[in-house]
């Protein structure tokens, strides 16, 4: 259960990766906008994942 | 000069960030995969981050992804510490060959009381006091 929170947490680093990368390539430096909402959206959700997944096993 | 910079930069962000899939499929268990996870996400990501600054030239465009790689550098150690303590606390084993669990003795599951691991010691010292007595 834990595993899926790290690799969801993974895809969304990667995906920062894969538009930085676009910019580069397709010159077009507006793109990070979206990569900075998105390094937001990853740490909310983890924090928020981990918080409910602690709820469901406490005693 | 500049794609050089930005080629080799891309190149080995991307490397990096290729040592995290890879770590993500080869380790063990939970705990290794936060550890690998973490560290090469991050470095990787910062480096291709760098690459898109340099090829950008624009102070605007360098201010933002410093921006970015600051907040990946704060919050992805904190996020790697809510997912390792989460882990523990739902009873996520470790791997069979691992060395060491500091936690072990240091927390109860049914009352989720978390300890230094000391307490026996202080009692033990409060006892001799009152046997001294």
């Amino acid at each position: 259960m834990v595993d899926r929170i790290i690799a969801l947490d993974l895809i969304v680093t990667t995906g920062i990766g894969f538009i930085s990368a676009y910019s580069i390539l397709y010159n077009q430096p507006t793109l990070l906008d979206v990569a900075m909402i998105l390094a937001l959206i990853a740490f909310l959700g983890t924090v928020a994942f981990t918080y409910y997944i602690q709820q469901k096993y406490k005693p | 000069m500049t794609d050089i910079i930005v080629g080799v930069l891309a190149f080995f962000g991307t490397a990096f960030v290729f040592l995290a899939a890879l770590g993500i499929v080869r380790m063990r268990d939970t705990y290794l995969r936060i550890s690998v996870t973490t560290k090469a996400a991050t470095l990787g990501i910062g480096l291709l981050l760098v690459a898109s600054a340099i090829h950008s030239d624009e102070l605007a465009i360098t201010a933002k992804v410093f921006a970015i790689i600051l907040f990946l550098l704060l919050t992805a150690p904190v996020s790697a510490h809510l997912v390792g303590r989460t882990s523990y606390f739902s009873g996520v084993k470790l791997w069979k060959n691992s060395v060491m669990d500091d936690m072990e003795g240091k927390y109860n599951p049914e009352t989720e009381a978390l300890g230094s691991g000391l307490e026996d010691e202080t009692e033990n010292l409060d006892s001799e006091k009152v046997a001294k007595e």
